[in-house]
């Protein structure tokens, strides 16, 4: 399929740094998709190889517009964009990977407003323990079993929303998608030490936003050792009231 | 009975450790002292749950049928042929 897009397209170097899928999507705005002409063999491969994907294309689409319409608009996009540009898939490469790094990058060049980007340090670290330190205070303020006790997933997809880009596009591919590191910075376009740091410190914020909510909805354990936690016999209590 | 500077490294590797991006022996090293260390293992549960609840949180399931109809649609006026 690269020879043949070698000799379509006539640009040798091209065709090799299509290899890297995160590449393609930056060379496919300067290059024209091949004709889509009735080519039956072209579609009855991307019918048994993309199409079947569509659940995890849907999935990751949602997971970065957070808004249902949005994500069906984007997934359209997105699979008539790899139909158009099916001649630059590699076939012993990973498909679902296109279509993420496809998915993605519709959904930035889609986006208007600014994307501010906070400077991440290396300092993974220093995350960890910052990561450590919550849970030290969650187990003070007994609200340490939050996470276990309590149906957290409106209060989660309101933090992750409110997470820079950056970091919310990282957290959602290797958390919520389960990519590894090294296949999310394949689709995000970045080294792998890159993801491990923002990974991280979006953990680390998710987990302080988390704990904040549940210390402000009034949510303690029960077995918390404050005076006003003992007579709770079970679930959740007020350790406000 | 664990020292200061073993539960650091320890907990310096949980993430990745998690993640399962440790290489086998550092795998295998955490695993062991999370079995023998109350207080590491209490941290790893913590964010054990937490990464737990991130993607229960984070799961859409449902019926794709209709979008799935839509993108074929497209792809037909794109020039798609279905057999």
């Amino acid at each position: 399929m690269l020879l043949a897009f070698r000799k379509e397209c006539g640009k040798p170097m091209l065709a090799t740094v299509l290899r890297n899928s995160s590449t393609v999507l930056v060379l496919l705005s300067d290059m024209q998709p091949l004709p889509t002409s009735p080519d039956a063999g072209r579609d009855a491969e991307f019918a048994r190889i993309a199409l079947p994907l569509l659940p995890v294309v849907a999935r990751l689409s949602y997971s970065l517009t957070r808004v249902s319409a949005d994500a069906d608009d984007l997934v359209q996009e997105t699979y008539l964009k790899a139909f158009r540009y099916w001649n630059t898939f590699d076939q012993t490469g990973d498909c679902r990977r296109w279509l993420y790094a496809i998915c993605r990058n519709t959904y930035l060049a889609q986006q208007t407003r600014p994307h501010f980007v906070t400077a991440v340090g290396d300092d993974m670290e220093l995350e960890t323990f910052a990561a450590v330190s919550i849970h030290k205070l969650a187990r003070e303020k007994g609200v340490e079993d939050v996470f276990a006790r309590l149906d957290l997933a409106p209060a989660i997809q309101r933090a992750i929303d409110s997470l820079e880009p950056v970091f919310r596009d990282t957290v959602t591919l290797v958390d919520v998608q389960d990519l590894k590191y090294e296949e999310a910075a394949e689709v995000l376009g970045v080294p792998v030490g890159t993801v491990r740091s923002r990974l991280y410190r979006a953990r680390r914020l998710l987990q302080q936003a988390l704990v904040d909510y549940a210390l402000d909805a009034g949510y303690a354990s029960a077995s918390a050792p404050s005076p006003s936690n003992v007579s709770a016999t079970r679930g959740v209590v007020n350790a406000q009231s | 009975m664990h020292n200061h500077e073993t539960c650091r490294e320890i907990v310096r590797q949980l993430w990745p450790y998690l993640d399962g991006a440790l290489p086998d022996e550092w795998q295998a090293r955490v695993t062991a002292h999370l079995e023998a260390c109350v207080n590491c293992q209490s941290h790893y549960d913590f964010e054990r749950a937490f990464l737990d609840a991130v993607r229960n949180a984070g799961v859409v399931d449902g019926d794709f049928e209709p979008l799935r109809a839509r993108v074929l649609s497209a792809l037909a006026a794109e020039g798609m042929t279905m057999r």
